[in-house]
């Protein structure tokens, strides 16, 4: 069933649907962050939108697209400027260098190799920062934690919009 | 494309981008200032959305607090007249030794340092992350607010101005990760420096008087020999003693809706 879907064409309504999507989920990232201010992790959901859509419609999901809104995230959450981007480039080409095996498996699979994914992006993203002698605590794993269990949820929802608008 | 492995345009499309996100992150921190324009855009392009972001959060907070405002309101207001009259008591101890001190600095010759004209504004995005704790104020260049300045609310040191732009400056909290700030414990006149830590607490070390022992509970003042935040503004109380020690701030960072920035002229300061 999955490489029907991966095979059939989809409308182009989707490719101003996906970089809209991708930006909302930067605003929504805010959102919560504003409603949940008194934790001290990151809500990061850009991760969430680059992974599943570089993976099943690449072709709306341009590098330069994600790099861009990553960018937008540094110069909102005031990071050094490309710590975000370098971590969504990395998300980016993992969903694509990963995207034949993973398209065609199970949800669950795909949860799993996000979350394995997004754990060696995080642990790369620390390393970074211990290099630039930035601080590196724990609170990284609650942001993963989260940013999977976002991924779930939003996903899901994802799948029911790409079915929807996918040529028949 | 749906079926292509990664395609060698894309694998120098995604070299090139990394090699610039790396020599940006690298130069960013190596000066500072080099991307501060870049901030300054997305900062003041996005501060009206920030704000309006801002408004959903602060409806359900002011409903939180009218309902249960309205459950407690007869046994808070009980509490509040004995803290007005405790405060009435300590306001008039207050003018004694206000006027004491004045009088003792006479005879010293003492100058009292300028604390600059204060003004509150309001915060449009709080953003703490394991990354970084900083937070953007609605106030800029136009309300001659400049880099260095101190910030701080009714409880105490926030932290100081970061970064300023035309409508809006970025805040660096004490708690973050790069903030330093001379202290003195004020039981025993000891010194120190209380460091952020990304999270709520801040952590207290002691560049001299190692041997000196500390208490949970001992008040944590600035000691203003930096020259940039003044005398005896409250950080915070001593939390736990072990190993490190570890310093609750009187600020709570977690509900930072307004901040007040002491606009002192910063002219040869920084």
């Amino acid at each position: 069933m999955a490489m029907n879907q991966a095979n059939r064409d989809y409308k182009p309504v989707l490719n101003l649907l996906i970089p809209l999507f991708l930006f909302l989920l930067v605003v929504l990232g805010y959102i919560l962050g504003e409603f949940f201010d008194g934790l001290v992790f990151k809500m990061w959901l850009l991760p969430v939108g680059v992974f599943y859509w570089a993976l099943f419609i690449p072709t709306a999901t341009p590098i330069i697209l994600a790099l861009t809104l990553a960018l937008l995230e540094d110069g909102l959450a005031g990071t050094p400027f490309g710590l975000h981007g370098l971590a969504i480039l990395g998300v980016h080409y993992m969903a694509l260098s990963q995207r034949q095996s993973l398209i065609y498996s199970p949800f669950a699979m795909i949860v799993t190799g996000f979350a394995i994914n997004m754990a060696v992006v995080m642990a790369a993203m620390s390393g970074v920062m211990w290099l630039l002698e930035l601080p590196v605590n724990l609170w990284v794993i609650v942001s993963w934690l989260f940013v999977v269990v976002a991924f779930i949820l939003l996903a899901k929802w994802f799948e029911m919009v790409r079915h929807k608008l996918m040529k028949d | 494309m749906q079926h292509q492995r990664i395609s060698k345009r894309y694998n120098i499309q995604f070299g090139f981008y990394a090699f610039f996100c790396v020599l940006f992150m690298v130069l960013s921190i190596q000066f500072p200032g080099l991307n501060a324009s870049f901030q300054a855009f997305v900062v003041e392009a996005s501060a009206p959305f920030l704000q309006a972001v801002k408004k959903p959060s602060e409806w359900v907070d002011s409903f939180e607090e009218s309902v249960t405002g309205h459950v407690s309101v007869y046994e808070e207001n009980k509490i509040l007249k004995d803290e007005l009259s405790h405060k009435q008591r300590l306001v008039r101890d207050l003018s004694i030794l206000e006027n004491e001190n004045r009088n003792l600095r006479q005879l010293l010759n003492a100058v009292k340092k300028a604390e600059g004209k204060p003004l509150t504004s309001r915060v449009i995005s709080d953003k703490k992350s394991a990354f970084s704790h900083t937070l953007i104020a609605h106030i800029g260049d136009v309300d001659d607010v400049e880099k260095g300045q101190v910030v701080i609310n009714e409880k105490g040191l926030i932290g100081r101005v970061l970064e300023v732009f035309d409508k809006t400056a970025r805040i660096l909290l004490i708690t973050d990760f790069t903030s330093r700030i001379p202290v003195k414990i004020l039981e025993g006149n000891v010194r120190g420096i209380v460091r952020g830590t990304n999270s709520y607490n801040l952590e207290l070390v002691f560049t001299e008087d190692e041997d000196v022992t500390l208490k949970e509970g001992m008040l944590v003042v600035t000691t203003g020999i930096d020259g940039l935040f003044p005398q005896g503004l409250p950080v915070g109380v001593i939390q736990s003693v072990g190993k490190l020690i570890y310093i609750k701030p009187d600020v709570d960072f977690s509900e930072l809706d307004f901040v007040t920035i002491q606009r002192q002229p910063m002219e040869g300061v920084l």
